[in-house]
């Protein structure tokens, strides 16, 4: 069963195209990872995704049931981080004391967002940008762990990074995201499976994929 | 998942500065009532005023920030959304307002003037369009440009002309018309006669009111929440 279903996805920023004809499918149980260089348009895609933003030419059909982070930049910094867990029923393990979300250091205050987002279990699409940047070991754990668990509950995920070895050791299939294009779907899960490094063959095909 | 009106509390309400402001404000009020219920029209002046700053919450700015992301993700549709922004804005605001009235009404024997018809839609209408003019143009905004704007027709005396305009009485659509056009760009003059309009009058500027709220509303539905700086 399809979670999110991306047809013919285009966005235009003025007279710039961020994204050109993009299409893809997520189903349940499965871990996608959105990789590209910076720039290559996978916020606007995970945002269009999200229904944040309308594409200028494309559909979006996706469960209704999402959660997305967008990093720790675009929490509120004025809201006590306790305030902002409470609000979503969530609890962390990281020392947050009376501080607001600005006060926190970068990776803490991303584990309190990334904490407060998966906080919903029952979220059936889980769309997120950039989510172990500035982890430490521990909660880099925590998280792919977290994206396990949720892969076997069902859930989907579309999961962009830079992490090659973070999103190689959760996903499922791979797409490359380059200057807005859709390069191919060529790392499949058969790939992946028969792989002995995985983040290996992830890298080496983003070199390829990058070479004009 | 938490309701939009929570989420907003938490993430949009207005500074603890406001609501200290608006306390002292409130212990001055009592002041007045009790020594000089006669100046209760000043203490209603200053509440519009403060209205105008806390009602403009701004919206597009966060919006690029990605602090409304959780909220947004997901919905088909945001006019919960937009209904619930209002609502955190204006309220609290209107809340005040009762409250002095309320003091008003305890203190002294004649009508409360908060409850007149003519301050009440003064305070809505402004509410309204301090809250709308924020949502792209960023917090304070609103109340700002309207006490700018306020200064300016001070400035050049034509604040007289509009209390002509809004003191004429007929039964002719084009001077009732002409009167609410006074009241929309002056609202103070809703203060005025006691707090009573004429209804031609009062329908105009609530007609102006649900105008600029339905306009505040499209523009939420409207703004796309690209990233201001996109990682």
């Amino acid at each position: 069963m399809s979670r999110c279903i991306l047809r013919g996805i285009s966005k235009l920023y003025g007279r710039r195209l961020a994204l050109a004809d993009v299409t893809l499918t997520v189903g349940a149980g499965e871990i996608l990872a959105l990789i590209g260089p910076n720039g290559a348009g996978k916020t606007t895609l995970l945002r269009i995704a999200a229904g944040l933003m309308r594409p200028t030419k494309g559909s979006v059909e996706t469960t209704r049931s999402i959660r997305y982070f967008g990093g720790e930049h675009t929490l509120p910094p004025a809201v006590r981080a306790s305030r902002w867990l409470m609000l979503w029923a969530a609890a962390t393990a990281a020392p947050i004391g009376r501080k607001t979300l600005g006060e926190l250091s970068r990776g803490t205050r991303q584990r309190v967002g990334l904490e407060a987002m998966l906080a919903d279990r029952s979220a059936e699409l889980l769309l997120l940008d950039e989510p172990w940047e500035g982890l430490d070991p521990d909660a880099s754990r925590w998280l792919s762990n977290e994206l396990r668990a949720r892969r076997e509950a069902g859930a989907a995920a579309i999961v962009s990074s830079h992490r090659i070895h973070d999103l190689a050791d959760v996903c499922d299939r791979s797409v490359f995201l380059v200057g807005g294009e859709l390069r191919s779907e060529s790392v499949t899960v058969d790939d992946l499976s028969a792989a002995t490094d995985r983040s290996a063959l992830l890298l080496a095909a983003f070199d390829r994929l990058k070479q004009p | 998942m938490t309701t939009p009106l929570r989420y907003f509390w938490s993430v949009a309400r207005p500074p603890a500065s406001a609501f200290a402001a608006a306390a002292t404000l409130f212990g001055y009020a009592t002041f007045v009532a009790v020594n000089a219920p006669k100046d209760s029209e000043e203490i209603l002046g200053l509440t519009l005023v403060g209205q105008a700053l806390a009602a403009s919450t701004g919206y597009r700015d966060r919006l690029i920030r990605g602090h409304f992301d959780p909220i947004l993700a997901g919905r088909r549709s945001r006019i919960t959304i937009a209904l619930a922004h209002a609502t955190l804005s204006i309220v609290p605001g209107l809340v005040f307002w009762f409250a002095v009235g309320l003091l008003e009404r305890l203190t002294h024997v004649r009508h409360a003037l908060a409850f007149a018809a003519g301050p009440l839609s003064a305070l809505l209408y402004v509410s309204v369009v301090v809250w709308a003019v924020s949502l792209v143009l960023g917090r304070n905004t609103g109340g700002v440009l309207w006490m700018a704007g306020l200064f300016v027709l001070a400035a050049a005396q034509r604040i007289h002309l509009l209390s002509e305009a809004y003191g004429t009485s007929s039964a002719d659509f084009a001077v009732s018309l002409k009167a609410a056009r006074a009241a929309i760009v002056w609202p103070g003059l809703l203060f005025t006669n006691g707090g009573q309009v004429e209804l031609p009058v009062l329908l105009l500027v609530l007609l102006a009111t649900v105008g600029v709220f339905a306009g505040g509303i499209a523009v939420i539905l409207a703004l796309d929440a690209s990233l201001k700086d996109p990682s």
